[in-house]
């Protein structure tokens, strides 16, 4: 007779082999032909009724790439749209890199300080391109950056982007799409940012990079199969949002006690009644690449992610959010927390199993193979559907990333795993001892 | 019953399979998409080579033969449809593509979609029907904008906006009052049209609908001969706040006396944003004159039309300061922010304080303008003005500033 833990082993293994099969199914049915792009940006870029963007970068930290990303947003191809830096804490440096590339002069701007935030020192405008305005604000985290950007912007969608960044010109075009075509209903919309290699990395940091190019292509599959079948959305991980800026000033701005202020704004934001609707949409464009990250950084936003969805979960439990999509809902428990659990389970009964002298030892590797390829499978698959958009892996990086698909499970997400195991300890034990944002 | 080795011995060899399958799928689709890549290359050089191009359609579509002969329908609608094929090299694949699959089915995947791939092909179709000038593609479009997929319909609104056929506009205009689609949308096609429309506009400017008036209004601004002036400034009273607004936007750009009038009318609206264009336009005509009437706006109870305010006074320029100063006497305190920001974004300021500091005798009507100004604007108002004066002048303006108790003004 099959014991409990045999028997969930096996319900795991069932679970996570349907929702394999179904994203594998999917992505051949969908297939990898090269789909053109059916955007035609072209009106758009020139026309007076493109809604128009604000765009904030919050720099938390002094950072050369704020540079680059502050010319190339200062480039991008839109037809109207204001650039705001909101530089916290010791800002020296960067304001003296601004100041040199943009011409920066102290000039005071009389704005409405809807949402609460700490005190602002100066504000500058840039002598070179009047769209740039650059904010020396004390620091009190991103969250208040970005709302101290929110209340000095002064069009109708904002836009924060970390200043690490890269994309192309037609980016903010791609990002707009949902917002042009449904303004009356469209709170947020989020587009995704790739990880991936750069020429600098080498060993296991390029090992570790191409982990995070498969996370993406995954991530990028998600929007592509689930999410674009849902009434409501939440953006992916790391992903760029552009937001309705009334609806973001009603629900008083991002949340700092929140562990993902985005993630909590796409949910309150979907939950409050709002007046002209209020939908987010997951997109399936890709806005731009970041480099890769140091894996220090991936297990933090890796414990803030799954710290977030419990605290959706929670709050939606507690009654605050019944109005949210229940179909979203479920499919966000079974994205983010479900399978991950899933996996973990299997691995960590059929280890306790063994210790336990109930299966033979090889069954653990069996189980990691298992994992290893099957999860390397659905990589291939997110892969196929990277491959039919503009921006796919050519040849060469194809190949290193279909032979790391196999390592991924045991060297990349076994260090996610535990991150989010470490969230949910916190989460259930009230280590942090903060309260879910989410209302 | 198996044991779990038993089962995690099979699965994983299972799943080894199906990634060891795909992989290959996925190189070989890469292969794929490179050696494709090389036939259309190979087929647009071959028909741009100029002793092709010489040659009769027949003649062209011929030579092409050999090289498309293995390629999909999609690979030449594909190349077909590409914005960068050029024109003879356009009209030889079009009539390979319609020797080798009929014409029929082109036009079968131009009217009607089911599955993502068949949008793709239909929105395809349409591009190349459209550029080939077919007889069929009005209507082809014009049902494409009458479905709710906004993907075919976004593709049929940009085609029908490039057309200088006037049906096209018909479909737009038909599309606009069907509010099937962003109002915002379409006139954006309609307005980036190459045909001339200004007499169709005005004509509408009368309509039932407030949608369709709104947005003739606005389009009309691209019609600056149009002696449309009087019948704009009729809808600046529309009963629809938004036509009102439209009605006022244009006005202000293509405008004369009795713009201005309806503009200061239009100030007292009891809508926000209809009173925030209205300042606008007063802006945009650089009716100085009116600039005291703008000037109450900076205190309005919506932040946005204390903007368009400030805003509409720069852009009348520096002759609107005698007013400015007047504002700095206002009781209320947005107004004396809004006046000191107008000074300061004018370069009044500047130049006023850097001429008196650079004296030793400083004009006692110029030192009680100062004092005024910078007591409007506040501690970061005169911190940012030491600030941007530089590490020369910035002392000697604190100086100033400190000689007649300004350095620290009290709260913005």
């Amino acid at each position: 007779m099959l014991n409990v833990l045999t028997l969930s082993i096996l319900i795991a293994l069932v679970y996570l082999a349907v929702v394999a099969t179904i994203a594998i199914v999917a992505a051949l049915r969908a297939g990898g032909r090269r789909n053109d792009d059916n955007e035609d940006h072209q009106a758009l870029a020139v026309s007076r009724f493109t809604i128009p963007v604000s765009i904030i970068v919050p720099v938390l930290k002094p950072s050369a790439a704020v540079r680059r990303t502050v010319a190339s947003l200062l480039e991008l191809n839109y037809p109207e749209f204001e650039v705001i830096v909101v530089v916290e804490g010791q800002s020296g440096i960067v304001l003296k890199l601004l100041a040199r590339d943009w011409q920066l002069e102290a000039r005071e701007f009389f704005y409405r300080q809807t949402i609460n935030t700490a005190d602002v020192r100066r504000i500058y405008r840039s002598g070179r391109d009047s769209r740039l305005m650059v904010i020396d604000k004390i620091g009190h985290g991103p969250s208040d950056a970005i709302n101290c950007g929110v209340n000095v912007s002064r069009y109708r969608y904002v836009m924060p982007i970390a200043p690490a960044a890269t994309f192309d010109r037609d980016a903010l075009l791609r990002m707009m799409t949902a917002a042009v075509r449904d303004p009356a209903n469209v709170v947020g919309a989020s587009g995704h940012l790739e990880l991936g290699e750069s020429s600098t990395t080498t060993g296991t940091a390029r090992l570790a990079a191409r982990f995070q190019r498969l996370a993406s292509a995954r991530s990028m599959m998600d929007s592509r199969l689930g999410w674009r079948y849902l009434g409501a959305g939440l953006g992916p991980t790391g992903g760029v949002n552009v937001w309705r800026r009334d609806a973001i000033v009603k629900l008083r701005g991002f949340s700092a006690a929140a562990a993902d202020p985005d993630l909590d704004m796409m949910f309150r934001l979907q939950t409050n009644a709002l007046e002209g609707g209020g939908r987010f949409d997951r997109g399936t464009n890709v806005f731009g690449h970041v480099g890769p990250q140091q894996m220090r950084d991936t297990l933090k936003i890796g414990v803030r992610r799954q710290q977030a969805a419990l605290e959706i979960v929670s709050a939606w439990a507690r009654g605050r959010g019944r109005r949210f999509d229940l179909r979203t809902l479920a499919y966000f428990i079974g994205s983010e927390i479900l399978t991950p659990l899933t996996q973990v389970w299997i691995v960590a009964a059929t280890v306790f199993g063994a210790a336990a002298g109930r299966f033979a030892w090889i069954s653990v590797l069996l189980a990691l193979a298992l994992l290893s390829f099957g999860n390397a499978a659905v990589s291939n698959a997110a892969l196929l559907l990277r491959g039919s958009a503009a921006g796919g892996p050519e040849q060469g990086e194809l190949q290193q990333l279909l032979k790391a698909g196999p390592l991924d499970f045991v060297l990349y997400r076994a260090m996610l795993a535990a991150a989010r195991v470490v969230a949910i300890v916190r989460f259930v034990g009230g280590i942090t001892r903060r309260e879910p944002a989410v209302n | 019953m198996p044991s779990l080795q038993l089962v995690f011995a099979a699965a994983a060899l299972l799943a080894l399979g199906v990634w060891a399958a795909l992989s290959l799928h996925l190189l070989a689709i890469q292969r794929r998409r490179i050696a494709t890549r090389q036939l259309i290359a190979d087929a647009i050089a071959l028909l741009e080579q100029s002793h092709v191009r010489k040659l009769s359609l027949a003649e062209r579509i011929d030579r092409l033969r050999p090289i498309a002969a293995g390629a999909s329908r999609e690979l030449i609608m594909h190349a077909t449809a590409d914005r960068e094929t050029p024109d003879p090299a356009f009209r030889a694949l079009l009539g390979y593509l319609t020797d080798r699959w009929g014409l029929d089915t082109l036009l079968r995947d131009g009217s009607a979609h089911t599955s993502t791939r068949d949008r793709w092909r239909r929105i395809t179709a349409l591009r190349i029907l459209y550029r080939s000038n077919h007889t069929a593609i009005l209507d082809l479009l014009a049902r494409a904008v009458d479905q709710t997929d906004v993907e075919v319909a976004d593709a049929a609104l940009t085609l029908l906006g490039s057309s200088h056929e006037s049906r096209a506009m018909d479909i737009l205009f038909d599309a606009l009052r069907a509010q099937r689609h962003p109002a915002s949308r379409i006139a954006m096609h309609i307005e980036q049209s190459p045909q001339l429309i200004g007499a169709r506009l005005r004509a509408n400017l009368g309509d039932r609908d407030p949608v369709i008036r709104l947005w003739c209004a606005t389009l009309l601004a691209r019609y600056p001969e149009q002696p449309i002036e009087a019948e704009l400034a009729s809808l600046t009273a529309d009963a629809d706040p938004r036509v009102r607004k439209a009605a006022i936007q244009t006005l202000g750009k293509i405008g004369d006396e009795i713009a201005a009038g309806r503009a200061v009318h239009l100030l007292t609206d009891p809508f926000a944003y209809v009173r925030a264009h209205a300042a606008r336009a007063l802006g945009e005509l650089v009716r100085t004159d009116l600039a005291d009437r703008v000037a109450p706006l900076l205190g309005d109870a919506d932040w946005w039309v204390r903007l368009a305010a400030r805003e509409s006074l720069e852009m009348m320029g520096s002759d609107v300061w005698p007013v400015l100063m007047r504002s700095l006497n206002h009781p209320d305190r947005f107004v004396q922010n809004g006046a000191a920001e107008v000074f300061q974004n004018l370069g009044v300021l500047d130049s006023l304080i850097v001429m008196e500091a650079a004296t030793d005798n400083p004009g006692a009507i110029k030192i009680d303008m100062l004092r005024r100004i910078a007591a409007a604007g506040g501690v970061r108002f005169t911190d940012s003005l030491v600030e941007r004066a530089g590490p020369v002048i910035g002392p000697r303006i604190r100086n100033l500033l400190a000689t007649i108790g300004l350095q620290h003004v009290g709260a913005a």
